[in-house]
C-alpha cells in the first residue's frame, strides 16, 4: 500500500493491518526482527495468525486495540527461531480504519542491561571481597605490632620468672625476700601487658561487628592513638589530644569506630612522615555540640595537606595518593561508610595548612533511638512501650540495653538527668528508670524536676539495697512505682517493668 | 688466671624491665660480669667514651636509631669495632638479618630468650675473649 510508503526507511519494525488483522503494509525491519521474507509473507496474510504463536495473548492485545483505539504491551520476551528477543510492542487504530502496530525492538538494550547487572554484581562482590582483604592486610600489619608489643614483656615476664628460681636456689632467703617480691612483680606486670595487648585485638577482631555499647568518648581515642603508636617510632610525630569540655559518651560499634579514628589518625602520620617540618604534629579534638545533641571530633594534622583536585576524590574507594603497597584506597571510603551507618558525617574541612577532618556523630540521645530499636518502632508504632534508663555509668545502661533488646519493650538510654530531662521533650516515653547516685543532679532531684514539669510518667528507681528505707518515704510524695536492687537479672528488671504497665 | 678478670658489657635498651631483668640477673649469678646500662644510643655512646667494654647486648627497635643500625656504625668505627655486638630482636626481616651480617653484626638473640640463654651467649664471648 503506497500511503504509507514514509515508514518503509523507519528503525522500527511496523505492520499496518486492517480491522480484522489482514496485513496491509509491513516494512523492512519488520522482515528482520522476525527473520521472515515477503514470500513467507504473501502465504500468511493475518497478523493474528503470524504473531499469536510468538507472542503471548497477541490475540487480546490486538482485540484491545480495535476496541479502545491503542495499547501498549509491556516488555515481552520470545523465542523466535530458537532465539529470544525482547520487545515491546504498541499498537493503534488510525482513522481510515487501519491498525498501525509498531515493534520496538528491546533485544539488544536487554542484553546490555543484563550484561551491565551482571558486571555490577560481579564488581559488588569484588568489593567486598577488597573490603575483606583490606582488613586482613590491618590484621597483618597489627599482627607485626603486636608480636613485637608482646615480645618485650615476654621477655621480662620468661626472665623474672627465672631470676625468681635462682633467688630461691641461693641460701639465705630472708636476704634475697625484696629481690623476689620485686621480680615476682615484674612477671604479674609483664604478664597483665601481655594480656592487655592480646584483650584489645580480641576485641578488635570480634565477630558481632554490629553491636553498638555504649562508651566513653576519650577512652576510645585514647586507645585508637595508642594503636598507631608503633608507627611513631623513629619520628619526631607528636600526637596532642584534647577534649574540650565534657567527655561525651557515645552509643557506637566501639570496635569500628575505633577503626575510623586508627584509620585518621594513621593517614595524617604518613602524611607527615616525609615533610621535614619542624614540629610535625596531629591534633585531635573531642567536642560536645552546645545544643548537647552532637559529638564533634576533628582530626588535624600540619602536614602538606590535600590537593583541590584529590579533594573531590579522597572518599571514593580505590583512590589513594600512598605508594604502592602502602595504602589500598579504602580506608576513607570505609570510614565513611561506618560513620554513616552511625548516622554521623564524616567531611573535610577547608583549611590552609594541613588536612583538617571532621567526624559528627549523634549523641547518645538520638543514637539511642535508633539503635535496635527502631524495628520495633516500625513494627509496632506507637504501641511499643518505652522505656527511659536513667544512669552515670555504662556499664549498667549497657547491661539494661542488652537485657531490653529482647524484650517487648524499647530502650532508651541517658547518662545525666539533664540528659534524661531532654531526651523526654523529644520522644514522650511511657516509663523511667532511675539511679539515684548520679554526679550533678541526683535521682531524686531528677524526679522532682520531672514531676515540677507536670509528667505523670511512671517511675522505678534503680539503686542499691541501702537507699530501700529513702525509697519508702518518697514514694508516695513522688508517685514511686517501684525500685529494681542492683545487682539484678534480665527477668527481675523485665517483671518490675511489666508489673507497672499491667497495672 | 684471667677468669678473675671482670667482663663488662653494655646493655642497651629502651624498655627500662628489660634492662633491670639483665642487671639484676648478672649481679645476681655471676660476680665476674658488670652490667652497664643505656636506654639509648646516645647514652650508650657516652657509657662507651668513659669505659671498656667487652661485649654490646642491644635491643633492635629503639627511637631514634635501630639497635642494627647502630651496631653497625660501631663495627665501622676503628675504636669499637672489635667489640662483639648481640642484637636482641623480635622476628626480622630477611633484608635486615643480611644487612647485620654483611656489616659485620653477626648474632642477633630472638625475643624472647631465656635468661639461661642469654648467660649461654656471655659465657661463649668469654671465652672468646680469654683465648685472644
Amino acid at each position: 500500500m503506497d500511503a504509507f510508503n514514509y515508514l518503509d526507511d523507519l528503525f522500527e519494525p511496523v505492520v499496518v493491518t486492517e480491522m480484522d488483522g489482514t496485513i496491509a503494509y509491513y516494512n523492512a525491519s519488520f522482515l528482520t526482527l522476525f527473520r521472515t521474507t515477503p514470500r513467507q509473507m504473501q502465504k500468511q496474510k493475518n497478523i493474528l495468525n503470524y504473531l499469536c504463536p510468538v507472542i503471548p495473548d497477541f490475540a487480546g492485545f490486538f482485540e484491545s486495540v480495535t476496541k479502545n483505539g491503542q495499547a501498549v504491551t509491556p516488555e515481552l520476551n520470545f523465542f523466535f527461531e530458537g532465539q529470544m528477543s525482547t520487545l515491546i510492542l504498541k499498537g493503534s487504530k488510525k482513522e481510515l480504519d487501519y491498525i498501525l502496530l509498531l515493534f520496538k525492538d528491546m533485544t539488544v538494550e536487554k542484553q546490555l542491561n543484563d550484561k551491565y547487572r551482571a558486571q555490577m554484581e560481579e564488581l559488588k562482590s569484588t568489593y567486598a571481597q577488597v573490603l575483606q582483604f583490606d582488613k586482613l592486610k590491618v590484621i597483618g600489619e597489627m599482627t607485626a605490632n603486636i608480636s613485637h608489643e608482646i615480645n618485650n614483656p615476654l621477655t621480662v615476664a620468661v626472665g623474672n620468672a627465672e631470676l625468681i628460681s635462682f633467688a630461691l636456689e641461693a641460701g639465705d632467703l630472708n636476704a634475697q625476700k625484696a629481690s623476689i617480691e620485686r621480680f615476682n612483680n615484674n612477671v604479674n606486670h609483664s604478664l597483665e601487658r601481655i594480656n592487655k595487648i592480646i584483650s584489645n585485638m580480641k576485641e578488635f577482631l570480634h565477630k558481632s561487628e554490629e553491636k553498638k555499647e555504649y562508651c566513653d568518648g576519650k577512652e576510645i581515642i585514647e586507645k585508637s592513638i595508642a594503636f598507631t603508636g608503633p608507627s611513631l617510632k623513629d619520628t619526631a610525630i607528636k600526637v596532642k589530644f584534647n577534649v574540650l569540655g565534657a567527655v561525651p559518651i557515645l552509643l557506637v560499634n566501639k570496635i569500628k569506630i575505633e577503626q575510623v579514628f586508627v584509620n585518621l589518625i594513621q593517614n595524617a602520620i604518613d602524611s607527615l612522615k616525609d615533610s621535614d617540618l619542624k614540629e610535625p604534629v596531629v591534633s585531635i579534638d573531642l567536642t560536645t555540640e552546645k545544643n548537647g545533641n552532637f559529638i564533634r571530633i576533628d582530626v588535624k594534622d600540619n602536614g602538606p595537606g590535600i590537593s583541590a583536585e584529590n579533594k573531590e576524590k579522597i572518599f571514593n574507594a580505590f583512590f589513594t595518593t600512598k605508594e604502592i603497597g602502602r595504602g589500598t584506597g579504602l580506608g576513607l571510603s570505609i570510614s565513611q561508610q561506618i560513620i554513616q551507618s552511625h548516622q554521623g558525617k564524616l567531611e573535610l574541612i577547608d583549611s590552609d595548612r594541613g588536612a583538617h577532618f571532621r567526624i559528627i556523630l549523634p549523641a547518645i540521645g538520638i543514637a539511642g533511638l535508633v539503635n535496635g530499636n527502631w524495628e520495633k518502632m516500625i513494627n509496632e508504632g506507637d504501641k511499643i512501650t518505652r522505656v527511659l534508663v536513667v544512669d552515670n555509668e555504662i556499664n549498667i545502661l549497657n547491661l539494661c540495653m542488652n537485657f531490653l533488646a529482647e524484650s517487648q519493650y524499647a530502650f532508651l538510654g541517658a547518662t545525666s538527668a539533664a540528659e534524661a530531662l531532654r531526651e523526654i521533650e523529644r520522644t514522650p516515653v511511657h516509663m523511667v528508670i532511675t539511679d539515684l547516685k548520679m554526679p550533678e543532679m541526683d535521682g531524686e532531684n531528677f524526679i522532682r524536676e520531672l514531676r515540677r514539669r507536670n509528667s505523670s510518667v511512671p517511675v522505678l528507681f534503680m539503686t542499691s539495697k541501702d537507699f530501700v528505707e529513702k525509697y519508702k518515704t518518697m514514694k508516695d510524695e513522688l508517685g514511686l512505682k517501684g525500685i529494681v536492687i542492683k545487682p539484678f537479672t534480665k527477668d527481675e528488671l523485665v517483671g518490675a517493668i511489666g508489673a507497672v504497665i499491667n497495672e | 688466671m684471667s677468669s678473675k678478670k671482670k667482663f663488662t658489657i653494655l646493655v642497651v635498651d629502651d624498655d627500662a624491665k628489660i634492662r633491670e631483668m639483665i642487671q639484676a640477673f648478672f649481679s645476681l649469678r655471676n660476680e665476674e660480669i658488670t652490667c652497664v646500662t643505656a636506654a639509648d644510643v646516645q647514652q650508650a655512646g657516652m657509657k662507651l667514651s668513659n669505659q671498656e667494654f667487652d661485649m654490646i647486648l642491644i635491643d633492635n627497635v629503639m627511637p631514634v636509631k635501630s639497635g642494627i643500625d647502630y651496631a653497625l656504625f660501631l663495627k665501622r668505627s676503628i675504636k669499637y669495632s672489635r667489640i662483639p655486638i648481640v642484637v636482641m630482636s623480635g622476628a626480622l626481616q630477611q633484608e635486615d638479618v643480611l644487612k647485620a651480617i654483611e656489616g659485620g653484626v653477626k648474632d642477633i638473640m630472638v625475643k624472647p630468650f631465656t635468661l639461661k640463654q642469654l648467660s649461654e651467649k656471655v659465657a661463649f664471648y668469654m671465652k672468646k675473649a680469654e683465648g685472644l
